[in-house]
């Protein structure tokens, strides 16, 4: 016969389970990473009176020093680029895997040596949706097959959250997740370097030692992984031109109104912004937002597959050459989706904003440039 | 039993609205809880860093509007962005319910951990918050926006599906 567990077990064995954590090496790292991560001083911003002295201030010199400033500010100007040396050398898978491609990517130069390794500048992208840079450490990471990177004694990687990127104007651009162990992924830039071209600064306090990093999920984190250092390194990078698509008319059925929000051209991909507002949100709201939510339920996720995807074709029904990239996200009554597409050609495209809108009439046409 | 919240903490996470506060001290000490608080909520470690990301940003963006601890104001958020429905990628994956993804282990009584992911997510995160973070009852409620009375009566039904799981598993190895 076994004793049966009484409530106050249950709470003793649960009130010491926290205790007896073990994280993986990859949950060890996130927390690293977040421990490590400047929020406060990375989103302080100057005022706004501030801003625009300094603005002005910066006005005054580039007028005042003539082109030379102006070059400096702003690198279209000067066409900066023009002499860029073609980008070569990075492996294409990697550069696949980023989403970039020889063509989008331009070549950066500049290195920095601190506590006795060197970062080199190899190649960055920018355009509207995000700043990409790719770099070197100690002449490692973007060359050969690179799922065996980090695998070999002298692979470092950035360390998450190390790395600052600010533009000649002053602002601070936000790292996102990382692509790789040396490509960096930040925000978008923002006017007016993103008009006139951002000579870029990035700062970078510490490297991981990635050889080091256990392949068992369990098995701890070496103590001395992390290298602390100072590498200061400068780029320039013009944004890749943008622009924003005539908006077709929303699709209003029983069931909700589809509408394109925004359709935003930056080389050739595609971003798609959509929502869906109206009844059909209902069902999701309830088991969602409602008392008694149940969540995700068969019923609901084919609901969702009917009436939530955005599909996108050529005018011969083909899909566009690039694969896409959907998500969305509800809040109640609404859902917002967002798709991005790599564009082949220009031309007419198909617009079907979900599954259930096969009906004649219910598909819209845009044109991309 | 779990004791009350520890007023009595000198940690930057009881600083009060209004008074002089270091943001990023604050989120350091609550990093942690935060994180694995999004992993119990079913999210891989890349998702729970990125939901502490933006629970950040979004804590240092309204931070003048804070009520309360810093702590269980800033658990609000990252339960609110754990819970929001989320369409990943199209087409749809097939594991649309949340379990806990593997990573995460105990030294000691695995069953009790096994049995915990297996219960309802909000079963789950209330569990986890009042004995693992040490919430009082008062701050589950509001991490997960129910009266005190609901968060009550949730943890008992936790327990309760708890304590049925973790018998039914003796059960089974005797």
């Amino acid at each position: 016969m076994i004793p049966a567990l009484s409530s106050d077990d249950v709470e003793r064995r649960l009130s010491v389970l926290a205790g007896s954590l073990s994280l993986s090496a990859a949950d060890v790292r996130a927390v690293d990473t977040l421990r490590t991560l400047p929020i406060a001083t990375a989103r302080r911003r100057p005022r706004r009176g501030l801003r625009l002295a300094i603005a002005l201030a910066i006005a005054v010199v580039v007028i005042g020093t003539g082109n030379l400033a102006a070059a400096y500010y702003a690198p279209t100007y000067g066409q900066a680029l023009a002499a860029a040396p073609a980008l070569g050398g990075i492996a294409r898978p990697l550069l696949q895997f980023i989403g970039l491609t020889e063509q989008s990517a331009v070549a950066l130069s500049g290195s920095a040596t601190s506590s006795g390794h060197t970062i080199q500048l190899v190649a960055g992208s920018a355009d509207g949706l995000r700043t990409v840079i790719l770099l070197e450490i100690d002449g490692r990471g973007l060359t050969g097959k690179p799922k065996l990177y980090g695998t070999h004694p002298g692979d470092f990687a950035v360390v998450g959250g190390s790395a600052t990127l600010s533009d000649q104007f002053g602002h601070v651009y936000r790292q996102r997740g990382g692509l790789g162990p040396t490509a960096l992924e930040f925000d978008p830039l923002v006017s007016p370097a993103s008009k006139v071209g951002a000579r870029l600064t990035l700062h970078i306090s510490g490297l991981q030692k990635q050889w080091l990093l256990p392949l068992r999920p369990n098995a701890p984190v070496p103590a001395d992984i992390m290298l602390g250092g100072d590498w200061t390194l400068h780029a320039t990078l013009i944004q890749a031109s943008m622009h924003d698509l005539p908006l077709p008319a929303p699709v209003r059925t029983a069931d909700g109104v589809f509408s394109v929000t925004l359709l935003r051209l930056t080389g050739s991909e595609l971003v798609i912004h959509w929502t869906v507002s109206g009844p059909i949100n209902d069902q999701v709201d309830r088991a969602f937002y409602g008392p008694g939510a149940t969540g995700w339920t068969p019923a609901l996720r084919q609901l969702s597959q009917r009436f939530f995807g955005l599909q996108i074709v050529d005018a011969n029904g083909q899909p566009p050459v690039g694969g896409s990239g959907s998500g969305g996200e509800w809040d109640p009554g609404l859902f917002r989706g967002e798709t991005t597409v790599t564009i082949g050609h220009p031309g007419r495209y198909q617009l079907q904003l979900a599954d259930a809108l096969s009906a004649p009439g219910q598909q819209r046409w845009i044109t991309v440039p | 039993m779990v004791t009350a919240s520890n007023s009595t903490d000198p940690s930057p996470d009881n600083t009060q609205p209004g008074q002089p506060f270091d943001f990023d001290a604050a989120f350091r000490e609550v990093s942690r809880s935060a994180f694995l608080l999004a992993r119990q909520l079913g999210h891989g470690p890349e998702k729970a860093q990125d939901i502490v990301q933006e629970a950040a940003l979004s804590a240092w963006r309204y931070r003048a509007g804070r009520r309360g601890p810093f702590r269980p104001w800033f658990l609000t958020i990252v339960y609110r962005l754990c819970r929001r429905p989320v369409l990943d990628w199209l087409p749809l994956p097939a594991g649309w319910d949340r379990h806990v993804p593997p990573g995460i282990t105990v030294r000691f009584d695995p069953d009790l951990l096994t049995a915990l992911h297996a219960l309802p997510t909000r079963q789950r995160a209330a569990l986890w918050l009042r004995y693992c973070e040490d919430l009082s009852i008062s701050d589950v409620a509001r991490v997960m926006r129910l009266r005190e009375s609901a968060a009550k009566q949730l943890l008992f039904r936790g327990r309760e599906a708890l304590r049925r799981k973790l018998t039914t598993k003796l059960e089974e190895n005797q």
